[in-house]
């Protein structure tokens, strides 16, 4: 079993070790008895200290010891050794909207495989509408090097049928974006198949595809205008956009520069596993199993407490 | 209790024929004295031989026997539940006053009892014990109060005197003076007297006295209780009670003896 944070371990041993201390040197609270002449006590302290052989109520020393070190245990994310590889290999495909979804979709991804190192490699389309203003900050999250793949905008020229959709029972507000056209308002959603994204909504999933048919190509839309968004001038113009030839759909954004590729390709090998940030792994059901079970331990012992 | 009554300590008064003396000279067949006649007098108590002999009118006197009304109380405060179990302190001042009662019925005295809020007034029937011992199986209930008008020549408290009632005080000196008998009967636990080991002694009647018995306050706690006890005792004394101090593990009966033994 690994640690990816021992010292919270460290330190529920160190409070176990001083919990088990007090109860050796616990001030011991007499037990409450009635008695009508209590006037006559001389009204001292309550409590009388004194020094044990054996740890005061044992039941309740077990319960606080054991709630700490199963919160300890939480906190420092135990895992158990498996089969680990040395490196192993995250791509990222051409279904997010941008760079910077492409590199949370990793991070998020680097949080389950079993590996030392992770190779990562992002094969989209190396346009500028994919690249938005924190793409150099998400950048700087993944520490190695990053194969980027230039997944061209195909040009077949073919027709393009598009079927849009009637009508949708329910809308929400959302954004669709194509290259560089967004346009954001009440929008109904409806599933897709399979196919090439040629639109996505603001999220970073296809909100349409392009399904190769011969030299043609058929255009499935999942999103439906609903209210006056229609009438907008930039859901006129992402319409519009979408009723071009096969492959075209896209063809306006301009190709990311030298500088800018540099910059996603990195230096180095492989990342490092120890050097991801933790901030994105999920929670892993033990941990929360521990905690809920630290917690169970931790009221158990409140209700065993000795009344004052 | 058979065959043990409980004697009058002053005489007594009363019309009633019973076994103490009484204050009045009555037409009892034990002879006391002769006083010349008064104009008034009840002729049929002239002594006609005396007459014939001496030419002069007496009157023959004889000591008057009465009974003497005898009212228990026992204390039903929550202190008298101490300790849980048989041996408590309402147990064993139950057990005296049923007693006494016994005592006082066999010299044909009524007696009645005020116990854990119920009052029986004195009667003199056969069956009055049976009703206080149905009453004294009742717990404590902390009513203790004697009514003014139930005070007869004789009272009996029976309790532990924690309640320090100034009222109850001053109504029985004023009984004593006005000529009645009050037992001021003190019940003390044997575990208020030697507590066992390190206790926090919380006091049944008074939740905020919380304080801690141990071998450091032991000594301090003994001087206290002791002085208490004697001041009790002096006050009752010193106002012509009769005052008699019980531990629960004392035998009822040597107790009942105690008490109930002629001046």
């Amino acid at each position: 079993m690994t640690f990816q944070a021992i010292g919270y371990l460290w330190a529920a041993l160190l409070a176990s070790g001083v919990i088990v201390a007090l109860h050796f040197l616990a001030r011991r609270r007499p037990r409450a008895v009635p008695l009508p002449t209590a006037r006559f006590v001389p009204d001292r302290a309550v409590r009388a200290p004194a020094r044990h052989r054996r740890p005061s109520d044992r039941v309740l020393l077990t319960l606080r010891v054991s709630a700490l070190l199963l919160l300890g245990l939480a906190f420092a994310r135990p895992s158990w050794p498996g089969a680990r590889q040395p490196v192993a290999q995250i791509t990222i495909g051409d279904s997010v909207a941008t760079f910077s979804a492409a590199f949370a979709a990793a991070l998020r991804a680097s949080a389950s495989p079993r590996a030392d190192s992770i190779a990562l490699s992002i094969a989209m389309p190396l346009t500028r509408d994919r690249w938005d203003a924190a793409t150099s900050l998400w950048r700087a999250q993944w520490p190695g090097r990053v194969r980027v793949v230039h997944a061209e905008v195909r040009r077949r020229g073919g027709t393009a049928a598009v079927i849009w959709p009637n009508e949708s029972e329910s809308g929400e507000l959302r954004g669709v974006v194509i290259g560089d056209i967004a346009t954001v308002g009440v929008f109904g959603r409806l599933e897709l198949p399979a196919g090439t994204p040629v639109a996505f909504w603001h999220d970073g999933t296809p909100a349409a595809v392009e399904v190769a048919v011969n030299d043609a190509c058929v255009r499935h839309i999942g999103f439906v205008p609903m209210g006056d968004v229609a009438l907008r001038p930039s859901y006129r113009r992402l319409a519009e956009r979408l009723q071009r030839p096969c492959g075209e759909v896209l063809a306006d954004s301009m190709s990311l520069d030298s500088v800018q590729i540099a910059l996603l390709e990195g230096t180095g090998g492989p990342a490092a596993v120890a050097d991801l940030p933790p901030a994105f792994p999920p929670s892993r059901p033990p941990v929360i199993l521990i905690l809920l079970g630290a917690l169970a331990l931790g009221v158990e012992q409140l209700m065993r407490r000795r009344p004052a | 209790m058979q065959g043990l009554t409980w004697p009058a300590r002053r005489t007594a008064c009363g019309a009633t024929a019973g076994l103490h003396r009484s204050r009045l000279r009555g037409p009892a067949p034990e002879f006391s004295e002769y006083r010349l006649y008064r104009q008034g007098d009840d002729l049929r108590r002239l002594d006609w031989k005396l007459l014939a002999r001496t030419e002069k009118a007496f009157l023959r006197l004889a000591d008057d026997r009465a009974v003497l009304g005898t009212m228990l109380v026992v204390d039903g405060s929550a202190s008298m539940a101490f300790p849980e179990g048989d041996r408590s302190k309402w147990q064993h001042a139950g057990t005296l006053a049923l007693g006494l009662a016994a005592c006082a019925r066999n010299g044909g005295d009524p007696v009645g009892l005020v116990a854990s809020g119920r009052i029986l007034p004195l009667r003199t029937r056969r069956g009055v014990l049976s009703e206080m011992a149905r009453a004294l199986e009742a717990a404590p209930s902390g009513i203790w109060r004697l009514p003014d008008v139930l005070w007869p020549r004789r009272v009996a408290l029976v309790s532990d005197f924690l309640d320090d009632d100034a009222v109850l005080a001053r109504r029985a000196a004023e009984h004593i003076v006005a000529g009645g008998e009050v037992f001021a009967i003190h019940v003390v636990a044997r575990e208020e007297l030697d507590p066992d080991g390190t206790i926090l002694a919380v006091d049944p009647e008074h939740d905020d006295v919380r304080r801690a018995l141990g071998p450091e306050t032991r000594d301090a706690y003994r001087r206290t209780f002791d002085a208490w006890r004697a001041s009790v005792a002096a006050r009752w004394r010193g106002m012509g009670a009769v005052y008699h101090e019980t531990v629960t593990a004392d035998d009822p009966g040597t107790v009942i003896r105690r008490i109930v033994r002629r001046p």
